[in-house]
């Protein structure tokens, strides 16, 4: 099959109908869905939707067979599912439905998209961030649904201050730098709460181009990986309460990884609640951070990251962007990122926390020694402070 | 008296203008007018000269915000217009043919500039073709060996401009703090 211009659009010519049922049904279409395209046969499109009712309906069936094999077919007819027509086609009855098209455009975003089904889903790449159990099972091969909003996407950030962030988080403890018995209480297992499942999940997604749902005893979560998005029928202050929960201790055998069976989801119900993968990760960290570090990531150890997390989509934690510049210019750990910039420890582990689960960190050893002399404060610019401050009051006038 | 400036600049057709208006106290001063060379295909109006926004603050400081002609016969006037600049906004249309070999010609362009200041990096468009994804852009950066944050932008939105700039401002000092 070549390669599609865009993923998400899919291409529909219609055949056999007359030209106003052909402007009816691009209406239609068109409100379903802005990414279902309806063409012209010369435009290559996906599909092929063949009115088999229509006067000559069967000439055109046999014409675009037999030019166009590669593309899918779509029947349809006031009567039953024709047991004549030889070739593999979806069929959609007449009246059309709002449902029926959907699930017949699933059914061919599943085929356009999917390579051959596979019955088992093997070994992931290995996560150290949990022990989720993964279940082979027999059933769909899931794309990204071209029925949903652009709005989460293009959904900007929030930016919180101390004070507002505490109201977004909930409570969130004041950690003494100093003291390591605190520093060493501040760690958290990712693989203790849904956030370790969701990222395995989405590993193993990843690595088999497959849909995956995560069923941890609370909502079904599915994965598409395709699309980078992540279902969800739960509101954001559900999730919040549910980040927190402990899962592994209780209940880790419920918590399982299965292949998404498109027939049994609500997807197609409440196609509003998409989110894309990143903002979704990154913010069900900060949940489950609550002001703590994962355990994987030693706070004394200089702290390499990647690149700059795509702010503008994130939620932006306190003192995110400070953190984040200091440590593009040079590798620091996360106790001397606190120490430089002057702030508690909680709001370098809670931010460290989203980026390790956008894997956007990694550790290197120290290269200076722990009885080297602090690192100075870095001096602050004037002209810079008061712009920063009318940038920031400019984006609470805007959102109040 | 010394004149601090912010310059916004990128291909035809990348926000600048939009966003020079999203962030500026002063409705901007637009030299747009009807495009009549390449640019044509892209915009029906297009920055011949350079947008111009202001930004107060207290004490009589200004942040003046200037947006460069997009059109590459217009870059003797790049020169001027980032004398005494506190650092580069680049907007790259991503729904563009080819938006790395823009990047690298405006980071190639500006490279004295940015070396001296700092550049922070937005990418428009991204609703109407969601490739290259950010992630791209910064493996792009990788191999010019720079780290300069790069985000998914809405022009017309001030809160995605603003936190380009901040990201600008704190890229140039991650000490600065604001009075949170």
């Amino acid at each position: 099959m070549k390669q599609r211009e865009n993923d998400k659009d899919i291409k529909i010519a219609i055949h056999g109908v007359p030209q106003s049922t052909h402007k009816m049904l691009c209406v239609f279409f068109k409100q379903i869905s802005e990414h279902i395209k309806i063409v012209n046969d010369a435009d290559s499109p996906d599909v092929d939707l063949i009115d088999i009712d229509f006067a000559g309906a069967d000439k055109i069936l046999a014409k675009q067979r037999a030019e166009h094999p590669e593309r899918i077919l779509v029947i349809v007819s006031l009567k039953n599912k024709p047991n004549t027509i030889e070739h593999d086609y979806l069929f959609l009855k007449k009246p059309l439905t709002r449902d029926g098209i959907i699930q017949v455009i699933m059914q061919c975003q599943l085929q356009l998209k999917s390579p051959p089904i596979q019955k088992e889903i093997e070994a992931a790449p290995k996560s150290s961030a949990l022990h989720a159990k993964v279940s082979p099972a027999a059933t769909d091969k899931t794309p990204s649904s071209p029925i949903k909003p652009l709005e989460n996407h293009t959904r900007p950030a929030e930016e919180f201050n101390e004070k507002g962030f505490t109201r977004f988080i909930g409570l969130m403890p004041t950690i003494d730098i100093e003291d390591p018995a605190q520093i060493d209480q501040a760690r958290f297992s990712p693989g203790d709460y849904l956030l370790g499942s969701v990222y395995h999940a989405i590993t193993v997604a990843r690595h088999k181009k497959q849909a995956l749902q995560v069923d941890a005893s609370w909502r079904p979560l599915l994965i598409f990986p395709h699309s980078h998005e992540i279902w969800l029928d739960a509101s954001d202050h559900q999730l919040r309460a549910f980040a927190s929960l402990k899962i592994s201790r209780t209940s880790e055998s419920k918590v399982r990884v299965l292949p998404v069976n498109l027939q049994q989801t609500k997807v197609n119900q409440a196609s509003d609640k998409f989110q894309d993968e990143e903002s979704f990760l990154w913010k069900l960290a900060i949940w489950t951070s609550k002001g703590r570090y994962p355990e994987q990531i030693d706070p004394a150890k200089p702290v390499v990251l990647k690149h700059w997390p795509n702010f503008t989509r994130l939620v932006i934690t306190p003192h995110a962007l400070r953190i984040t510049a200091l440590l593009m210019q040079q590798p620091q750990s996360m106790l001397d990122v606190a120490r430089t910039l002057n702030i508690g420890p909680q709001y370098v582990f809670v931010f460290i926390s989203g980026c390790q689960a956008l894997n956007l960190v990694a550790q290197i050893e120290r290269k200076y020694g722990p009885e080297e002399t602090p690192k100075k404060k870095i001096k602050s610019s004037g002209l810079l402070n008061k712009l920063l401050n009318k940038l920031r009051a400019k984006n609470h006038d805007d959102s109040a | 008296m010394i004149q601090h400036k912010i310059i916004f600049t990128g291909p035809v057709g990348a926000g600048k203008t939009t966003a020079i208006h999203s962030i500026s106290d002063i409705k901007p001063v637009k030299t747009d007018a009807s495009a009549s060379d390449m640019t044509k295909g892209r915009k029906a109006e297009t920055t011949v000269a350079m947008d111009y926004g202001v930004m107060n603050l207290p004490d009589g400081d200004k942040i003046h915000l200037y947006g460069t002609p997009g059109q590459e016969r217009f870059d003797f006037m790049w020169d001027i217009l980032t004398e005494g600049g506190i650092g580069l906004i680049l907007l790259l249309d991503n729904s563009r043919k080819n938006p790395f070999q823009d990047l690298n010609f405006f980071i190639n362009a500006f490279d004295d500039f940015i070396k001296q200041t700092s550049v922070a990096i937005g990418v428009t468009q991204m609703d109407l073709k969601a490739t290259p994804t950010i992630e791209h852009y910064h493996q792009e950066l990788n191999k010019l060996n720079v780290k300069h944050p790069v985000f998914a932008v809405d022009a017309r939105n001030s809160r995605d401009v603003s936190i380009l700039v901040q990201s600008l401002l704190f890229s140039i000092d991650p000490g600065i703090e604001g009075d949170d």
